[in-house]
């Protein structure tokens, strides 16, 4: 799953919950400004509020298309507001998790391969140790731009119509300078990257092969 | 499945612009009333818009203003008077399929008799689908860093249109060969291009018409099209 930075203002959503002892309302903070962020502190939110320890996973649905789910382990009344339901994309109205994706626009700023036939390629070819670019900022990021470890993520991925169209909302609302986070799901972390081209092309007759121009990956 | 190329009309109230926009129409009396359009409009909206105008006025008649898609051009038509007359403004008149802005007396309802150079049907489109056109530049610093800037926010679909060599030639002519223009992938498809309709119809601006080839063996001419549409 790559997470764009997005233009939004992330801290206009609201989710109001409910567990049978009253409302909370969860409000993303300004730190907030991709989804996966988002995603994160409504986890702490729910450990913090209602004392459980929510999971996140990070899926490509075949009716939805990228999909962030929240697996609270309890149930809720929930509610989303506007803007929330424009950027969590979140439909659940009660449920003990929460799936952030709708099949016109997903979560805001994300796109996602993890179908059995789609499924972003990661890879670290090499250490990236460049004669006029000293690798001495090892494990160092900056917010904007990132920074580089030792080794250079590249990613590519096969898609279908619907997720050309999404990766079309997901470019729509990226934030200059371009950047994102890129999850590994065999290693479970989360790539800090610069997002230069998209590139889509043909694949098979009825598939699309996507190359993101990335570079960063601490 | 078969596609469709659709103009915008680049109409304004400027006098000049606006007159080549007229539609002047005469009833017997004579009662002459001339319908303009003031605002760029998409070509069917076009029709409508001028049926609309003719059916406020004082004519006497009822106004149809219609798309033939038999013979690839626009009927007007009246009822309630026994015949009016016609005259395009401009080059209205190939717009909607006429060979001649005037001549068009005596009878209650007039056909183009060419193919019209605002909207074409029935078209086979073959396209490989929207893909990102945006222009980034992505800097590479000391220590690793990088910064990516994106100059646009623009997509791309791009393809091989075919259809008659008739046809082609009017095309690469037409009003749908540059500007902005709405292409239905699918004519049966009348809502917009999303990730819920990703056969949807689009609106964009043309790119590139061009590498007209043509095929006499095959029966089709070939052109490329490009189409860019904004985020």
């Amino acid at each position: 799953m790559i997470c764009l930075r997005t233009t939004d203002d992330w801290t206009t959503a609201t989710i109001t919950l409910d567990d049978g002892g009253g409302p909370q309302v969860f409000t993303p903070t300004s730190a907030v400004k991709d989804a996966r962020a988002a995603a994160v502190e409504f986890a702490a939110f729910l450990t913090a509020t209602y004392a459980v320890t929510p999971t996140i996973e990070y899926l490509r649905l075949a009716t939805t298309g990228a999909t962030i789910r929240i697996i609270a382990g309890a149930p809720f009344a929930i509610a989303y507001n506007a803007a929330g339901l424009a950027l969590f994309g979140g439909t659940d109205t009660t449920d003990d998790a929460f799936d952030w994706a709708a099949p016109s626009g997903a979560v805001a700023g994300v796109f996602s391969q993890f179908s059995d036939e789609s499924r972003i390629h990661l890879s670290q070819p090499a250490k990236t140790t460049p004669g006029v670019r000293p690798a001495a900022s090892v494990g160092a990021i900056c917010a904007q731009p990132p920074g580089t470890s030792l080794h250079r993520v590249r990613a590519m991925s096969s898609a279908g119509d619907i997720d050309v169209a999404q990766l079309r909302n997901a470019l729509e609302v990226a934030a200059n300078p371009r950047t994102a986070v890129v999850y590994d799901a065999n290693s479970g972390n989360w790539f800090s990257v610069a997002v230069g081209d998209v590139a889509v092309s043909q694949g098979t007759a009825l598939r699309r092969r996507v190359d993101w121009q990335i570079v960063g990956g601490s | 499945m078969s596609a469709r190329i659709e103009c915008y009309v680049y109409a304004s109230a400027e006098a000049s612009m606006a007159e080549a926009y007229t539609l002047s129409v005469t009833e017997p009396g004579p009662t002459v009333v001339d319908v303009t359009l003031t605002q760029p409009l998409r070509f069917t909206d076009a029709l409508a818009e001028w049926q609309t105008q003719l059916n406020a006025s004082a004519l006497a008649g009822t106004y149809t203003i219609a798309w033939a898609a038999v013979s690839q051009s626009v009927v007007i038509s009246a009822t309630g008077v026994a015949s009016f007359a016609v005259e395009f403004g401009g080059n209205t008149h190939k717009l909607c399929g006429f060979s001649s802005s005037t001549g068009h007396t005596g009878l209650p309802s007039y056909r183009g008799d060419q193919q019209a150079l605002g909207r074409f049907d029935d078209l086979r489109w073959s396209v490989a689908g929207v893909v990102p056109h945006d222009d980034v530049t992505l800097h590479e610093y000391r220590h690793g860093r990088a910064r990516a800037i994106a100059w646009s926010q623009v997509d791309a679909i791009e393809g091989s249109l075919y259809c008659t060599r008739e046809r082609m030639d009017f095309l690469l002519v037409s009003y749908c060969a540059a500007g902005i223009v709405r292409v239905y992938p699918d004519e049966g498809v009348a809502t917009a291009y999303s990730a819920a309709q990703t056969d949807g119809y689009i609106d964009g601006m043309v790119l590139a018409i061009d590498d007209p080839e043509h095929r006499p063996a095959r029966g089709l001419s070939r052109v490329r099209l490009a189409i860019g549409l904004g985020r």
